[in-house]
């Protein structure tokens, strides 16, 4: 369970922040969040999907890190695997969050159950009252990942729009195992987008969105490495 | 002069029905292009819509979605709520507490297995009919929503309708009718109406507009059937020596809490002389009592409502209205057609008046001629359609009455044998010795399904006598159905959210549309 709570430089004066570059959080995550910016970096190493949050219903990008659920493939023998790190494992347990619907200051929030947090070992958060150097360039890191995110927003946001999105399962076919189907992806339609209307398509690459619609496309290929490391 | 041609539709009534259809018709026309067929809508100033029907049947997901309306939008602005069925309370007898529920989604097709006569022969152990078949059911009674918020706008994991605010829903239709899809709309009391030689409606006359001239006219006026009844002179067939009630008397009661549960279905409790409905909202319920005022006084009937909401009825006001059960002889008369309470009304104990106004609405775009020779073999099939339709109607409703074992007056009177209409009587002599059947149900339009029936007929304890169970003697694979009904419900009670959750999510969030 994660407890986000704003930082407040009273309450949380005296605490620490390790920092772990096995990710262990991300042990049995088999989504992980990525942003548009990195779509053409993940998709050598990960396929690019678009998933509904539980909670919101909102489509999210992620990179498929596991063939079911609470399996992250990517983690193994206390590391991480992958030659790509997905940005948002690099701010845990830090997140910055949007104070007010339609303003532009954020909040930054600690998962205050992580394991990383503490009192006696890592990198002070604060410095007497005031936010220490450490956690300046944290934040800035998260209030810049939180930028990137309402990006990618608005870019699922056009795909959407332009009816570029469709369901899709996955069948994965394992050696060992009866064949099953991942379901609750969608994926982009590469008919419909061969379809759009000269006019939509300039829009896109306007948009910059055409570059990371095709790593995403192009990305679909690592459903093949997760099953290789599935074996 | 009129023209040959019917390029234009004039609605009179701005109800749940006049702007359901006029929606309907400038949709399917395309009337915001001025070149097509043009929709106008007549509603009066001063006279006020009947103000409730708040409860729909699951063909109103479809109406909504092809009009282009947002389903969270729709459900924030009618204060709207998930219904997945009925809860009949105490209709078989008065003695004892009874309940069944009449739901929307079975887990297994019945017209491809059967599961029915399985159940009767008790292969499904002591569980009541409707959780034996499905798992909505107990979604009902924990309050749960059909669907997730990951779920598509329209598309649930179980089927459903919608409770809505009857008021909330007209100002909906209308802003978006007007606004999106170019009905036209005047703000007038219709006061006169002019026929020509042949005794076609040429035009309305109104006190603030003048005369308003159209090709085809839809009577969306209420009960009083401005245009069809009093115009036209189509009579009226009452319906009250079959269905017994005359009155209704409704109370709108607030939560004690604001974020509470609410019901996922809608209730319905047998009374000493009707039965109450009780819809919950989001924002309130909408309690009502639907009487018969022969068998009960006004005033006990408004005590009965009150001691059924409680406490809570302190204070409340009540409003009675009066309701005429029956139809027109004709639906549609030459150039008019009368959808809603102009055209007919049985007792909402079914909700099947929305869902015969969609019904009707459908039709008429799909079968309105573009010519005026067209209009006499139209007129021939929507009425033959909705006599059927209508007819089928009041036979299921009078059906839930016939397998009561209440034994006040009211009840008594419900079952004399000169109050029950022939095919009812016959139909349900034939399921004595037959399970109910998709042979029963060869109609496409059949408003009520083969599934509603078995849910009211098994869910109130009718007994075929003279089925031979020796027909029915795959008794494995019915207690597999049965389990996996029972393994699925598991699933499901575990997957789905509370209805007040879900609609806060969807305040929020919205569906999304894939
Ligand atoms: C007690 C009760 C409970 C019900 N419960 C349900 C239910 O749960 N589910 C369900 O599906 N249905 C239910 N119904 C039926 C449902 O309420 C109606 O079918 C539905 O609201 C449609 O009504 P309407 O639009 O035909 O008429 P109304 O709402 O009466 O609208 C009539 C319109 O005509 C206009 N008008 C009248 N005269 C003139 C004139 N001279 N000039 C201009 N305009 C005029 C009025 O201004 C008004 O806009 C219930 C009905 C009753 C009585």
């Amino acid at each position: 369970m994660s407890t986000l709570v704003a930082l407040d430089s009273q309450k949380h004066q005296s605490l620490k922040l390790t920092t772990d570059k096995s990710f262990a959080h991300a042990k049995t995550r088999h989504l992980l969040p990525v942003a548009v910016h990195e779509f053409a970096m993940a998709a050598t190493h990960l396929p690019i999907v678009f998933v509904k949050d539980g909670d919101t219903g909102q489509f999210r990008a992620c990179a498929l890190t596991g063939l079911k659920p609470e399996q992250n493939l990517f983690w193994k023998d206390g590391g991480w695997l992958g030659a790509y790190v997905p940005e948002s494992l690099r701010h845990y347990p830090l997140v910055a969050l949007k104070v007010s619907e339609g303003g532009d200051s954020f909040a930054i929030c600690i998962d205050e159950a992580s394991p990383l947090v503490g009192r006696e070992t890592g990198e002070a958060l604060f410095d007497g009252a005031n936010a220490s150097e450490f956690l300046n360039r944290r934040s800035e890191a998260a209030v810049a990942w939180a930028q990137k995110n309402l990006i990618t927003q608005s870019f699922i946001q056009r795909l959407i729009e332009l009816k570029l999105l469709q369901s899709q399962s996955l069948s994965i076919r394992l050696n060992s195992g009866a064949p099953y189907e991942l379901t609750g992806c969608y994926v982009i339609d590469e008919a419909a987008l061969n379809r759009l209307d000269d006019q939509a398509f300039i829009g896109l690459k306007h948009g910059g969105y055409l570059a990371p619609i095709y790593a995403a496309l192009l990305s679909l290929n690592q459903v093949q490495s997760l099953v290789r490391l599935a074996q | 002069m009129h023209s040959d041609t019917i390029n234009s539709v004039l609605v009179v009534g701005g109800g749940t029905a006049g702007w359901l259809t006029a929606a309907k018709l400038a949709k399917s026309f395309n009337s915001l292009d001025g070149n097509s067929i043009q929709v106008c809508l007549i509603e009066s100033p001063d006279i006020p819509t009947i103000g409730v029907g708040e409860g729909t049947w699951p063909t109103m997901r479809a109406t909504l979605a092809s009009l282009g309306i947002d389903e969270a939008e729709f459900l924030r602005t009618c204060h709207g709520t998930f219904k997945q069925g009925t809860k009949f309370i105490n209709w078989q007898n008065a003695s004892r507490p009874n309940q069944y529920h009449h739901l929307f989604t079975s887990i297994f097709d019945p017209t491809q297995f059967n599961l029915a006569p399985y159940w009767l022969q008790g292969d499904a152990g002591d569980l009541p009919y409707a959780q034996a078949v499905s798992a909505q059911a107990r979604i009902a009674e924990l309050g749960l929503a059909p669907k997730k918020i990951t779920s598509k706008a329209y598309e649930g994991i179980q089927n459903y309708a919608y409770h809505l605010d009857a008021g909330k829903f007209a100002e909906l239709l209308k802003s978006h009718a007007i606004d999106k899809l170019g009905v036209k709309f005047i703000a007038a009391n219709v006061t006169d109406v002019s026929l020509d030689a042949e005794g076609y409606i040429e035009a309305v006359v109104t006190d603030t507009w003048g005369t308003v001239a159209a090709d085809f006219f839809v009577d969306c006026s209420g009960f009083r059937s401005l245009l069809l009844g009093e115009a036209l002179g189509v009579g009226f067939t009452s319906i009250a020596d079959t269905l017994l009630t005359d009155h209704a008397v409704t109370i709108q009661v607030p939560y004690p809490d604001a974020a509470g549960p609410i019901n996922a279905c809608t209730h319905s409790t047998a009374q000493e002389a009707g039965w109450i409905w009780d819809i919950g909202l989001s924002n309130r319920r909408g309690v009502g009592y639907v009487y018969s005022s022969r068998h009960q006084s006004h005033e006990d009937a408004e005590r009965t409502l009150r001691d059924y909401i409680g406490d809570a009825a302190a204070g409340l006001t009540a409003r009675k209205l009066k309701i005429d059960l029956g139809y027109r002889n004709k639906f549609w008369h030459k150039n008019c057609v009368a959808i809603g309470l102009s055209a007919a009304f049985v007792e909402p104990l079914e909700a099947s008046a929305i869902f015969l106004i969609e019904a009707a609405g459908n039709m008429l775009v799909d079968q309105l001629p573009s010519r005026r020779q067209g209009l006499i073999h139209a007129e021939k099939k929507f009425n033959a359609s909705f006599h059927f339709r209508w007819q089928k109607t009041v036979d299921f409703i009078k059906m839930h009455y016939l397998l009561s074992g209440r034994s006040e007056a009211f009840w008594l009177d419900n079952r004399e044998a000169s109050s029950i209409p022939a095919s009812l009587a016959q139909t349900l002599a034939s399921w004595q010795q037959q399970v109910v059947s998709a042979y029963d149900f060869p109609h496409v339009y059949e408003p009520f399904p083969m599934e509603s029936y078995q849910y009211v007929l098994y869910g109130m304890g009718f007994k075929p006598e003279q089925v031979n169970w020796q027909r029915y003697p795959l008794h494995a694979e019915a207690m597999a159905q049965f389990e996996k009904v029972q393994q699925v419900t598991e699933y499901l009670i575990k997957e789905l959210p509370q209805q007040r959750d879900l609609l806060d999510r969807i305040y929020q969030y919205g569906f999304s549309t894939i």
